[in-house]
């Protein structure tokens, strides 16, 4: 696939975030598991050991943990834009759920696609813009040599 | 053909004086000339004793620099540095953008920016950064310049590490035609969002 | 029973019951299921006429708590607003009304039929006008010499429903409202935002809903010019209005610059002198447009609102919180 080809966007952020004030843009973080489920002791391990710790810590996240039977484990991020991120964690140890939750908690909803420019700027001149008239005398059309002579 | 020799011979002898050009103000190359060369000169072209024709190569190609007067470059370097200061301390000096050197690259920054660095850093999101790489602040009527680095206590850039997150998977793909041979790599490099807070400047220059 | 269940329920239909019961019932087999197929096709069919099936709120899907969601809306926001009073911000009078409609439908009577519930009408009120006054003051604090027009255009800009709603969509307040509708409608959505900023205003002060309102609302203008949100048709009239009310003598229009115009691309620029002061410059296709673009360059160096003023401060809240936090623990 080419670069060229790929959906791609420009960088930007939620409501001009950290700006006036900084704002976790994970609004809500669910962790469906099962009880019984081999596949999912990864997440059982890490709601015995880290997910009391995490909601602590993030006031601003509210975390449901919901056990459904006969699923495969996954965690679904809302974020403030809406958008919704599904990541499935079967087998997977409870460091690398940590990892991830850690990786959705930083993340801003915004799609994870190609951005065409590292830089966003809304005032992109200061010293003014480039013409092709910048720095030349005020005139009328293009003076040539001979049209003095004949003035 | 006499004039040829005569031309010859006088090419030959600006060689020979040139190394005392660039000491001496004018050229005086009569004196060195051989007196058969002048009795030959004489006879077809008629010259002054101490003739060089102007040429090309007779005067360095510059054009004559002038250094100013070192008291009168000083005080008037001192009223450039009062102005901008002035300036600074009231605070007339407008939106003010700096070119930082960050994450290996080079930026040019201004309040209320956002940058992209293709890498993790070493801060929560939320964290308050200070940019100390500066090479240049600038505002609507005045630049600095650091050589190469602007001083730590005169430039403070601020930003803001908003995003921590990851690139799109970007396919590296490897292909020999006719060879059988082929390598399909997917690279995720982490990534980190700043928002540029503040470019400030403290009236101390000097 | 089932079975039995089955067939009563099929049999006017005109399905057999014993048919049912061999089939169905009593047989599993674990091949690709290609009866299915007919079936699928016409669901899709189905959907496909149909369209989407209509949003559901957030609060009707699995995993809410209404508590605990409010308590991170504040966390989010770093406000310490009161639960009570964040939980009544977000009560709009048309649930309350549709509620009330419901219950009684339901058949039950008048005394259970009120709901205990206050509407966030006076909190939305309090907010708007705290929200509007509290804009105002900070352009004519910030731009001294902008007229009251402009002044009001910005602020119109900032609390019209367009903006709010897009600030309150990205803030969760949309989750949060309890509405008749949904999706909700603009209106509630942008009452609804101003009931939270009053009831910041009465449980955190002025100060607080102040900067709540410059750090999400000032913000919406990053990237604006200033003709963008107050449409002014006649510059060249307010620029003499300008220029006589400040006692300077009245600009002269005259191109400075021009090309191509005999092309269908010309380009004229037209600078406007004051005392044989070069006040502005403006490019523009025709010599009016041009003129108008440097009348209207002149009134943004006026009113300082040029795209190289100096930025908006943004940082002294968080200084003085963390100095105040400081002072608190020591």
């Amino acid at each position: 696939m080419t670069s060229r080809g790929t959906p791609s966007r420009f960088l930007k952020s939620v409501l001009q975030n950290g700006v006036g004030r900084y704002v976790c843009q994970l609004k809500r973080l669910s962790l469906v598991f099962s009880k019984v489920g081999q596949s999912s002791l990864g997440a059982r391990e890490y709601i015995e050991e880290g997910v009391v710790d995490f909601a602590r810590q993030n006031p601003g996240i509210v975390v449901y943990v919901s056990p459904q039977s006969h699923t495969v484990p996954k965690l679904v991020a809302e974020y403030l834009n809406g958008a919704v991120k599904e990541e499935q964690i079967a087998s997977k140890t409870s460091q690398e759920i940590a990892q991830l939750i850690t990786k959705l908690t930083g993340q801003s909803g915004l799609e994870v696609i190609r951005i065409r420019k590292p830089i966003h700027t809304d005032s992109p001149s200061i010293q003014g813009q480039w013409h092709p008239f910048t720095n030349r005398p005020p005139a009328l059309g293009v003076l040539r040599p001979g049209d003095r002579q004949t003035q | 053909m006499a004039v040829n020799t005569v031309n010859g011979v006088i090419r030959v002898c600006m060689r020979f004086t040139r190394p005392a050009w660039p000491l001496a103000g004018s050229l005086r190359t009569g004196s060195c000339f051989p007196a058969f060369v002048r009795h030959w000169s004489s006879q077809d072209v008629k010259l002054p004793s101490s003739f060089v024709p102007e040429t090309s190569l007779s005067r360095p190609p510059w054009s004559e620099v002038s250094f100013p007067d070192p008291v009168e470059e000083t005080q008037r370097h001192q009223d450039v540095v009062q102005k901008v200061n002035n300036l600074l301390a009231t605070g007339q000096c407008g939106r003010l953008f700096a070119v930082v050197h960050f994450a290996s690259r080079q930026w040019k920054v201004t309040n209320e920016d956002l940058i992209l660095i293709e890498n993790h850093i070493d801060a929560e999101c939320g964290d308050r950064i200070r940019l100390e790489k500066v090479l240049l602040v600038g505002g609507e009527d005045f630049t600095l310049i650091g050589r190469p680095l602007l001083q730590r206590d005169l430039v403070r850039v601020e930003a803001t590490v908003i995003e921590k997150t990851e690139s799109w998977p970007k396919v590296h793909m490897r292909f020999w035609k006719r060879h059988r041979y082929q390598r399909k790599r997917i690279v995720v490099q982490p990534q980190t969002v700043l928002r540029i807070n503040t470019v400030e400047v403290a009236p101390g220059l000097s | 029973m089932s079975v039995l269940q089955a067939g009563r329920i099929l049999s006017p239909l005109g399905v057999h019951f014993h048919n049912v019961c061999r089939s169905v019932l009593f047989m599993q087999t674990r091949d690709k299921k290609r009866w299915m197929k007919s079936y699928m096709f016409l669901m899709e069919r189905k959907r496909k006429l149909e369209g989407p099936p209509p949003p559901t709120p957030r609060s009707h899907q699995p995993n809410w708590d209404y508590h605990a969601e409010i308590q991170a809306f504040n966390a989010r926001l770093h406000e310490n607003v009161s639960l009570d009073l964040l939980k009544t911000a977000f009560v709009n009078p048309c649930y309350i009304r549709s509620e009330e409609l419901n219950r009684k439908e339901l058949g039950l009577d008048k005394e259970a039929v009120a709901l205990n519930l206050k509407s966030n009408e006076e909190l939305s009120s309090q907010g708007l006008q705290f929200t509007q006054s509290y804009l105002a003051d900070w352009c004519r604090g910030t731009y001294p010499s902008l007229p009251a027009e402009g002044v009001g255009a910005i602020v119109k800009y900032l609390c019209e429903p367009d903006t709010v709603c897009h600030v309150a969509r990205n803030l969760a307040v949309e989750d949060l409202t309890l509405s008749a509708q949904f999706p909700v409608p603009d209106d509630v959505l942008h009452k609804t935002f101003f009931a939270v900023v009053g009831a910041l205003l009465q449980s955190s002060g002025p100060q607080k809903a102040g900067y709540f309102s410059r750090d999400f609302l000032v913000t919406q203008l990053i990237g604006k010019d200033l003709f963008e949100l107050w449409r002014v048709f006649n510059p060249m009239g307010l620029l003499v209005e300008e220029l006589t009310r400040r006692e300077i003598s009245l600009p002269e229009p005259r191109i400075t610059r021009q090309a191509g115009v005999s092309t269908v691309l010309p380009l004229y620029f037209v600078g406007l002198y004051s005392d044989k002061k070069l006040i502005a410059e403006g490019p523009g296709e025709t010599i009016l447009a041009a003129e108008e673009e440097a009348a209207r360059v002149a009134l943004r160096k006026i009113y300082g609102y040029t795209e190289n003023r100096r930025p908006w401060d943004f940082s002294t809240p968080r200084e003085e919180t963390t100095a105040a936090q400081a002072i608190g623990s020591s």
